[in-house]
């Protein structure tokens, strides 16, 4: 049984990797041209698991379109040819961008969310119990 | 012997996922070529993920037909699925004008209040469809005509009677539906081709 906590947790990670998702799947693809069963399998590898693995293929295509991506086949040796996706100057582009807005925001992000240290109560300020009563 | 049995279904599983998407991208429109493709990605990505345990759910998530529109759209320009219904949409609306030219063995027709109710919620609910389920079959056509042809009647019989808005002369219906069918024809050739 999972608790409310994880689900949340989970599905707060899901709702983050959903923004970011197109910027990781260029950067795997920078690494070095891959089919879509093996993004995911990167994603998964380093803790980004999908809640659906196909929901990629959308994002593909759209990349695609946009020429972030361009495509090439090969044979497989059992099944149908692979489709290899790889990064376009454009894209390149693009996951510098991406990049570059992802550190802004995490820093922003941490800055908000960082432990607050409680500062020390000053002497010449009254508490709000004193002035109270 | 269980290992085999397992195989067998999984593939059997997979047999009805690719299926389910065929169908739903060809009601989408998507040419055979785009259609092959996809089903070329996404069989390899169901075997190799069942290798790792991985569910053909894990692979669609829960709902298969979300999944098959949301890719199908991808694959569709916005612009491009708008205009195809448009186009399919005053194919209809010329085609029924020719009908009624012939019945009533006139070459000109009066276009009344009601032939322009029924014209534009044909293009609203047709063109307005997509957003939810993907292209119209042809029974959402039929649907959506229906309920045009309702409005119709309701606004020339009741709302406004013996009004004509202007003359459509047989020359003009004529030359948009021959436009419109070589459209058509045009487009559903140049998908085949990609």
């Amino acid at each position: 049984m999972v608790s409310a906590g994880v689900e949340n947790s989970e599905q707060r990670r899901s709702q983050l990797l959903r923004g970011v998702l197109d910027v990781c799947l260029l950067a795997l693809i920078s690494e070095e041209p891959r089919y879509g069963y093996e993004l995911a399998e990167g994603l998964a590898q380093r803790g980004l698991a999908l809640v659906s693995e196909g929901s990629i293929y959308p994002l593909l295509s759209r990349m695609q379109s946009a020429g972030l991506v361009s495509v090439f086949k090969t044979a497989s040796g059992n099944g149908p040819p692979r489709k290899y996706y790889q990064l376009t100057d454009a894209g390149a582009a693009e996951l510098a961008a991406g990049r570059r807005s992802w550190a802004a925001f995490a820093e922003s992000v941490g800055q908000v969310l960082a432990v607050p240290t409680r500062p020390e109560p000053s002497p010449s300020v009254p508490s709000r119990h004193q002035e109270d009563s | 012997m269980n290992g085999h049995h397992d195989a067998e279904t999984t593939a059997s599983g997979h047999d009805k996922v690719l299926a389910r998407c065929r169908h739903q991208w060809e009601t989408a429109g998507l040419s055979p070529a785009a259609i092959n493709d996809m089903l070329d990605e996404l069989s390899t990505h169901l075997t190799q993920a069942a290798t790792r345990g991985r569910t053909a759910e894990d692979v669609v998530g829960p709902d298969l037909g979300t999944f098959a529109r949301e890719w199908a759209r991808a694959r569709t320009p916005r612009p491009t699925r708008w205009l195809r219904l448009a186009v399919n949409a005053i194919t209809v609306l010329m085609l029924l004008s020719l009908v009624r030219h012939l019945i009533l063995r006139d070459a000109t027709l009066e276009i009344t209040p009601g032939y322009i109710v029924f014209a534009v919620s044909l293009l609203v609910i047709l063109i307005g469809w997509p957003k939810r389920s993907g292209e119209p079959s042809y029974g959402q056509f039929a649907a959506a005509s229906a309920v045009g042809l309702a409005l119709a009647v309701l606004v020339d019989l009741v709302l406004l009677p013996d009004r004509t808005v202007f003359i459509l002369p047989l020359w003009a219906t004529a030359t948009v539906a021959a436009l419109t069918l070589a459209f058509a024809y045009w487009e559903n050739r140049d998908r085949s081709a990609s």
